[in-house]
C-alpha cells in the first residue's frame, strides 16, 4: 500500500507545482520579451546615429568645392530645406584649348567620375590681367558629347572634350587653364510615405524623379543655413562664405523609452562647411 | 532509496534556478553595455562635431583677413550636452596648427579626445 501511495501527485501537489510553473515562466517570458525590445532598439539607435552622421558627412563633403561670388557662382538656390548647386565632379588642367575642344592632361585630371555631356558642363579659368585677381572668371561651357582619347601638344596623353568655345573666350585662355566640371545638383528634403527623407536629383541630367540619400528625418530634418564671411547670416549668394548644415532623423518605428512607453527616438547633428572656391579678400 | 530518486531535491532546484539566474542577469549585462557603448558612440560623435565645426570657423576666420591667419587666436566655448571645447592656434612658418581638444561626459567620468589639422596661411 505504502509504495502505491507514492506513484502520483496529489491535487494540491500538482496546482502547486502549476502555479509556481506559471510563475517562474512569466518572469522568463518577460526578461526575454524586454530583452527582445531593447535589442530593437538598440538596432534603431545605432541605424539612426549612423543615418544622420552619413548626413553630416556626405553634405558638407558635396558642398565643400561650391564657389560664390564674381569668380564661380555654383550656389545656384538657396533654400531653407533644399539646395541646387553646381556639383564639381572633376579638376583637371587645359593643355590646349581650341574652338571646337578642350584638351585635358591625362596625368594632371582628378574625377568623380568620367566627364561628359550633355549631363556634365565645364567651368573654364580665364585669366584675364595677370597683375589683378579681380577680373578672373570661370566661363561656363557646355560639354556637347562623350569625351575622346587625344594628346597634348607635348605629345602626353589626354582627353579630348567636345564643346564650343567663343572666340572672344578662346583669345582670354592662357597656357594650362584650371578645368573644373559640374553637374546641377538638388539636394532638399522630401516627404514620402508619411516620413521624410534627404534625397537628391540631378538636374543637368534631366532626372524629374527625387532619389533618397538618408532618412527617416524629422519633418525639420534637413536645415541648410547660409553665412556671409563673419557668420551672420546671409541673403545672396555672393556673400556666402560657409553653410551649417543640421541633420535631425528619427528612428524607423517607435522604440522602448523605458517604463514601457514606446515612441520615436531622435538624434541631430550640427555640421559647417567652409566653401573652399569661395573668393578670399 | 527508490522514493528518493523519483524527484528533484530542493537543494538541486535551487541551483538550477541559480545557474538560470546567473545566465540571465549575464544576458542582461551584456545588453546594458551595449546600450551604453552606444550612448558613448552617441556622446563621441557629438563632441566630435563640435571640433570639427570649430576647425571650419577657424578655416573661415582664417581667410577674411589680410594677412591670411592673422585674426586667429585660441580660446575656449562650452556647448550643450556638456560638451566644453579648447583651441589652440600655433603659427609654424607658411602653414598654422590648428588643435581642438573636447572634454564630454562620459559613462562615469570625462572623455578627451584632440583633433589637429594645419591650414595653409599664403
Amino acid at each position: 500500500m505504502a509504495p502505491h501511495r507514492t506513484r502520483g501527485f496529489t491535487l494540491a501537489e500538482l496546482l502547486i507545482a502549476l502555479i509556481l510553473l506559471a510563475i517562474v515562466g512569466d518572469v522568463v517570458v518577460r526578461l526575454l520579451a524586454g530583452s527582445q525590445r531593447l535589442t530593437r532598439a538598440q538596432s534603431e539607435q545605432t541605424a539612426l546615429q549612423a543615418s544622420v552622421r552619413a548626413g553630416a558627412l556626405l553634405v558638407p563633403a558635396e558642398l565643400r568645392e561650391l564657389g560664390t561670388g564674381a569668380a564661380g557662382a555654383d550656389l545656384l538656390i538657396m533654400g531653407p530645406d533644399s539646395i541646387t548647386y553646381r556639383a564639381q565632379r572633376a579638376v583637371g588642367v587645359a593643355c590646349a584649348v581650341t574652338a571646337t575642344t578642350i584638351v585635358l592632361r591625362s596625368a594632371l585630371m582628378f574625377a568623380y567620375r568620367a566627364p561628359g555631356g550633355p549631363r556634365d558642363s565645364v567651368l573654364l579659368y580665364l585669366e584675364g590681367n595677370p597683375a589683378s585677381a579681380l577680373d578672373d572668371a570661370w566661363q561656363v561651357l557646355a560639354i556637347s558629347g562623350a569625351p575622346s582619347a587625344g594628346s597634348c601638344p607635348d605629345g602626353s596623353a589626354a582627353l579630348d572634350l567636345p564643346t564650343a568655345v567663343p572666340a572672344g573666350v578662346l583669345a582670354q585662355v592662357v597656357t594650362d587653364a584650371p578645368v573644373r566640371t559640374f553637374e546641377v545638383m538638388q539636394m532638399r528634403l522630401y516627404r514620402s510615405g508619411g516620413q521624410y527623407w534627404l534625397g537628391s536629383r540631378s538636374v543637368s541630367a534631366g532626372e524629374a524623379t527625387i532619389q533618397p540619400m538618408l532618412g527617416p528625418l524629422k519633418s525639420n530634418g534637413f536645415q541648410l543655413d547660409y553665412l556671409d564671411a563673419a557668420g551672420a547670416p546671409a541673403a545672396l549668394a555672393s556673400d556666402v562664405r560657409s553653410i551649417d548644415v543640421t541633420i535631425r532623423g528619427v528612428t524607423d518605428a517607435p522604440v522602448s523609452a523605458g517604463l514601457g512607453r514606446l515612441q520615436l527616438a531622435e538624434d541631430s547633428l550640427r555640421a559647417r562647411v567652409r566653401l573652399r572656391n569661395a573668393p578670399r579678400p | 532509496m527508490r522514493r528518493a530518486r523519483l524527484g528533484f531535491t530542493v537543494l538541486e532546484v535551487l541551483v538550477a534556478m541559480l545557474v538560470l539566474g546567473i545566465g540571465i542577469v549575464a544576458l542582461i549585462g551584456s545588453s546594458a553595455l551595449v546600450s551604453r557603448m552606444i550612448g558613448q558612440g552617441r556622446r563621441t560623435t557629438h563632441a566630435v562635431q563640435v571640433a570639427e565645426r570649430r576647425l571650419e570657423l577657424l578655416r573661415q576666420q582664417a581667410v577674411t583677413t589680410v594677412p591670411l591667419c592673422a585674426g586667429l587666436a585660441g580660446g575656449s566655448a562650452s556647448q550643450p550636452g556638456g560638451i566644453t571645447e579648447q583651441w589652440q592656434v600655433v603659427p609654424s612658418g607658411a602653414t598654422t596648427l590648428l588643435r581642438v581638444v573636447v572634454t564630454y561626459p562620459s559613462g562615469r567620468g570625462w572623455s578627451v579626445d584632440t583633433l589637429a589639422t594645419a591650414i595653409a596661411c599664403v
